[in-house]
């Protein structure tokens, strides 16, 4: 078990210098001089746009440029963003615990609805219930997740005044009231895919002869239902769940602004319109590496619940 | 319908018994008779070979015995009786406390029928716990014990292994240990060796002999292989289509069947027929079960197929010896009168 | 994917609308609904002026007015009518996604196809860059590169189609891979150089029914993914209609008027829940072991 975690971390390290190689790099296949794109359209004296040019590696060959770029990068320096005048990991720094709590919150309540939803589904098939679920997962896995926050925004905040509409709070109690309806509006989707999976998962591990033997056995239903079933509808669950992590946080980027939530989501998004490309860079490297740990972790997660994995 | 005693050595009342059983599922192509009348009865210590080909019944006699068919889309006629207790019709809970303790079940692929995420020491005690309310360190002293009991030459070691890290053979003795934990009078194997290779299979074999002889059991065998009926069995039941073709001993069962399919299985079986350079085949498939033909369903195949067979059910009827036969010709045959041809494919 | 057999297809259009309408299960029943939000979907991206007038005409006296029997959906910030909007709106996105899926499948079916029949060192080197791609979450893979390379609704739409490429090459590969494996196995169809005909023949019709169901899946991400795009300003540039771009102004006044947010999203919802529900039927259709379902 200790040498498949060791390998696996192993290979994420090749994952991470490819990430951050493309990231780098992508500038300099931009047609016109790459300079032109950092700077956003702003006009500067060529002294600025030369240190801007050494700053992106965006002299000599990229190789060296990269190595230069991501010695920089380990010790804590993505460059500045340009309209800010602020380092952009201080922007980042700033900015994470909300978009962390944002998804951590939207994680638990899609995991926490998503699940116990596919388990019944399963149970009483094609009953009204499963019939009903169904359909809320046709729903939230079409509607667009700023849409989602809209609407949320127009029935529980503006029509049934029973949650604010924006800002993220200020003590835990009061930003746990702002986050709730961003949060739910990324859940969505989640739950969606997540109860689908659960559904299917369970259904099949209920047809399986290993379960009509734990029934000869004579064990009772819950029983079978959670400690057999369910542990073996776990793992493609997980799978679904682990992929989801990588929509929550792209969802991020999209309902941030919606809400006026100060997340890394918004960052990006304001760098977008402000056409801030070193902070656009430097975010989404940060967030793709997030992914990339995440999916790690849950890839070991595997390990621990199927024994069948771990060599 | 109370002579279905044919053969019986001892006898009393019996442990199992089957009367006019009859299952029927609702499917998307509509009703569908899997098993269509059947009745026999199991006394204690007997064993008895349930046999035929896929589609005749004789898997879902089993599950009906175990309270196992699919309560929304099956229906259950008839009656099942354990010790003269009705299992049809039983409450799900009544059950549970039934399956295991007094009726239990070995089941075909040992690889599909352990839980491949639990150890296998565990999900033998997980019956023992449940059963009995014994604590771990009991339930695992016991396991230990079942397991040396099958035949397992580390039982400690196979305690903690989880399934795929053992070998087919190991995996069915488990099955077997899991289906023993809790002392049950009656065992039901499903097709136990079908998915071994053929040197494990005679070892699963005989250690089902030794284990059913020293404890007392009663074992309904389940199987197509009719070398591994005349290996264990006392007496066979020969289904076909649902419903039962002959009930006999097993020796006199192929050294003179009295149904047609029964010499047809026994004239085409390599351990059972004459040494021949090539071997005759029963021509054409078993019916689905979905479009049984009327009268005797064997009459399609069947050489001596009259059209009163076409047209007629056979009722199962006894014979002066005992032995039981559903065919309008069986007098012929076991007077041997009756020639049959079978095809010997060129 | 799993290894088991898809079953043949035969694709014509009359036999699958017969099939679809005679069969008994409720999927199917579904799959009609979608396909009938479908069409009128279908003319706003190829008739849209048989629709609605001219979508980019203001009229600042008429801002935000709701719904009206002259403006059937009201009217934006800058008096133009929504409805119109809405209809030319549908272009850029469901024609842009249709596009995203097309590219998808022009690069990702024959990748898969080399990789799941070559084997070896072929299958181990686009494995591996598939997997690359499959490092970086999609949008922001997507986001990044627009960035890069110029905003508008050619780059989204580029971006996306290489970006889905990953799916479709590896769903392609395994059922190659089963295929090819059958092949080889049956003693009797390895016969020399009619190996290659006897696979195409055989894998083929198979490829066509996964890669149909891949495709609905796709399309209905690719919707949304567009969308997302255009609502961060990725996008189709104004002053031209975007649902996506809509969404994204109509927030800024959307607790006075929200019409036209509502109309846009509920626009982006109803077509990707159509194709959900058209992608469901044919899932239903084309995989047996759905039947069971």
């Amino acid at each position: 078990m200790a040498g498949y975690v060791f390998r696996r971390l192993l290979g994420l390290i090749p994952v991470l210098l490819f990430v951050s190689f493309v990231t780098f790099g992508m500038v300099r296949l931009a047609p016109g001089d790459p300079v032109t794109i950092v700077l956003g359209g702003r006009k500067v004296d060529p002294a600025t746009a030369d240190a801007l040019r050494v700053q992106f590696g965006l002299v000599g060959d990229p190789f060296s440029q990269y190595v230069a770029w991501i010695t920089r990068a380990v010790q804590g320096d993505l460059g500045e963003s340009y309209r800010l005048r602020q380092d952009v990991v201080g922007l980042i720094g700033d900015r994470l615990p909300i978009t962390l709590e944002l998804i951590a919150l939207s994680m638990v309540i899609a995991v926490g609805i998503a699940i116990p939803l596919g388990i019944i589904q399963a149970r009483k098939r094609d009953s009204l219930i499963d019939y009903v679920g169904s359909l809320f997962a046709l729903v939230g896995l079409s509607i667009p997740v700023y849409f989602a926050a809209m609407l949320g925004v127009l029935i529980f905040a503006v029509w049934l005044k029973w949650l604010p509409a924006f800002g993220s709070g200020d003590d835990i109690f009061d930003r746990f009231r702002h986050l709730l309806l961003p949060a739910i509006a990324l859940a969505l989707g989640t739950i969606a895919l997540t109860s689908r999976m659960t559904r299917s998962a369970m259904l099949e591990a209920l047809s399986t002869d290993y379960i009509e033997a734990a029934r000869a056995k004579g064990l009772p239903e819950r029983t079978i239902l959670v400690k057999h079933a369910f542990r073996n509808a776990l793992i493609p669950v997980l799978t679904v769940t682990s992929l989801q992590v990588g929509f929550l946080l792209v969802g991020s980027v999209l309902v941030e602004t919606t809400m006026g939530l100060g997340g890394i989501g918004s960052l990006i998004t304001d760098a977008i319109q402000n056409r801030d490309y070193p902070v656009i860079q430097a975010a989404v490297l940060f967030l793709t590496v997030a992914f990339t740990i995440i999916n790690l972790i849950t890839d070991l997660l595997y390990a621990v619940i199927d024994p069948r994995i771990r060599y | 319908m109370t002579a279905m005693r044919a053969g019986r050595g001892t006898a009393g009342d019996a442990l199992l018994s089957v009367h006019a059983l009859e299952v029927e599922f609702r499917t998307s192509a509509g009703p569908v008779r899997a098993v269509n009348g059947i009745s026999f009865d199991i006394a204690a210590g007997e064993t008895i070979g349930l046999v035929g080909e896929s589609g005749s019944g004789k898997s879902v006699t089993s599950r009906a015995i175990m309270g196992l068919l699919p309560p929304k889309t099956s229906t259950i006629l008839g009656s099942v009786t354990l010790n003269g207790d009705e299992l049809v019709g039983l409450p799900e809970k009544t059950y549970r406390k039934i399956r295991g303790e007094r009726v239990a079940m070995v089941f075909q692929d040992p690889l599909t029928a352990l839980n491949p995420l639990y150890k296998a020491g565990e999900q033998v005690a997980e019956a023992l716990r449940f059963h009995f309310g014994v604590s771990r360190s009991e339930a695992s002293a016991r396991t230990r014990d079942l397991f040396a009991d099958v035949g397992l030459p580390d039982p400690d070691g196979v305690v903690e292994k989880y399934p795929h890290e053992l070998s087919g053979g190991m995996r069915q003795r488990v099955l077997i240990a899991m289906a023993l934990a809790c002392e049950p009078q009656l065992l039901i194997a499903d097709e136990p060796t079908t998915a071994l290779d053929v040197t494990i299979q005679a070892q699963i074999l005989e250690l089902l002999r030794d284990l059913v002889r020293d404890r007392g059991m009663a074992l309904l065998l389940i199987t197509h292989d009719l070398g591994v009926v005349r290996e264990l069995c006392e007496r066979a039941i020969v289904l076909y289509a649902g419903r039962i073709a002959e009930v006999a001993p097993v020796e006199s069962l192929f050294a003179a069947p009295y149904h047609p399919y029964t010499a047809g299985l026994a004239a085409s079986n390599p351990q059972i027929a004459s040494r021949r350079a090539r071997l005759p085949q029963i021509p054409g498939g078993p019916p689905n079960p979905a479009s049984v033909p009327p009268g005797c369903p064997f009459s399609p195949r069947c050489p001596a197929a009259l059209d009163r067979c076409r047209e007629e059910v056979p009722p199962l009827v006894a014979s002066a010896d005992g032995r039981l036969a559903a065919c309008h010709r069986t007098a012929e045959l076991a007077a041997g009168t009756l020639s049959l041809d079978w095809e010997v494919p060129s | 994917m799993s290894a088991e057999e898809l079953p043949r297809v035969t694709f014509t259009r009359p036999g699958r609308v017969g099939r679809l309408a005679s069969s008994p299960l409720a999927r199917n029943r579904a799959s009609i609904i979608g396909l009938l939000i479908l069409v009128p979907l279908l003319v706003m991206v190829f008739f849209p002026f048989l629709l609605a007038g001219d979508p980019n005409a203001q009229n600042l006296s008429q801002s935000l007015q709701p719904p009206s029997p002259e403006h059937i959906l009201g009217t934006d910030k800058l008096g133009r009518d929504v409805w119109a909007r809405i209809v030319y709106g549908a272009r850029p996105t469901l024609l842009g996604a249709f596009v995203v899926v097309l590219i998808s499948g022009v690069i990702g079916i024959p990748l898969g196809l080399l990789a799941g029949y070559r084997g070896g060192k072929t299958e181990a080197g686009i494995m591996r860059v598939l997997d690359a791609l499959l490092a970086f979450p999609a949008l922001l893979l997507a986001i990044l590169v627009v960035a890069t390379f110029g905003r508008g609704l050619g780059t989204v739409v580029v971006a996306l189609g290489v970006i889905y490429v990953p799916a479709m090459a590896r769903l392609v590969r395994s059922v190659t891979l089963v295929h090819a494996r059958l092949a080889y196995v049956d003693a009797g169809r390895a016969l020399g150089y009619s190996d290659r005909r006897i696979m195409l023949r055989h894998i083929l019709p198979n490829l066509v029914a996964a890669v149909v169901v891949q495709s609905t899946i796709d399309l209905a991400y690719a919707i949304l993914d567009i969308a997302a795009l255009s609502f961060l300003g990725l996008g189709q540039q104004p002053p031209d209609p975007d649902w996506g771009s809509m969404l994204a102004d109509a927030r800024s006044y959307l607790l006075q008027a929200p019409w036209p947010a509502l109309s846009a999203g509920f626009a982006i919802m109803l077509a990707v829940i159509s194709v959900n529900l058209v992608g469901d039927g044919l899932r239903a259709q084309l995989d047996p072991r759905e039947r069971e379902r």
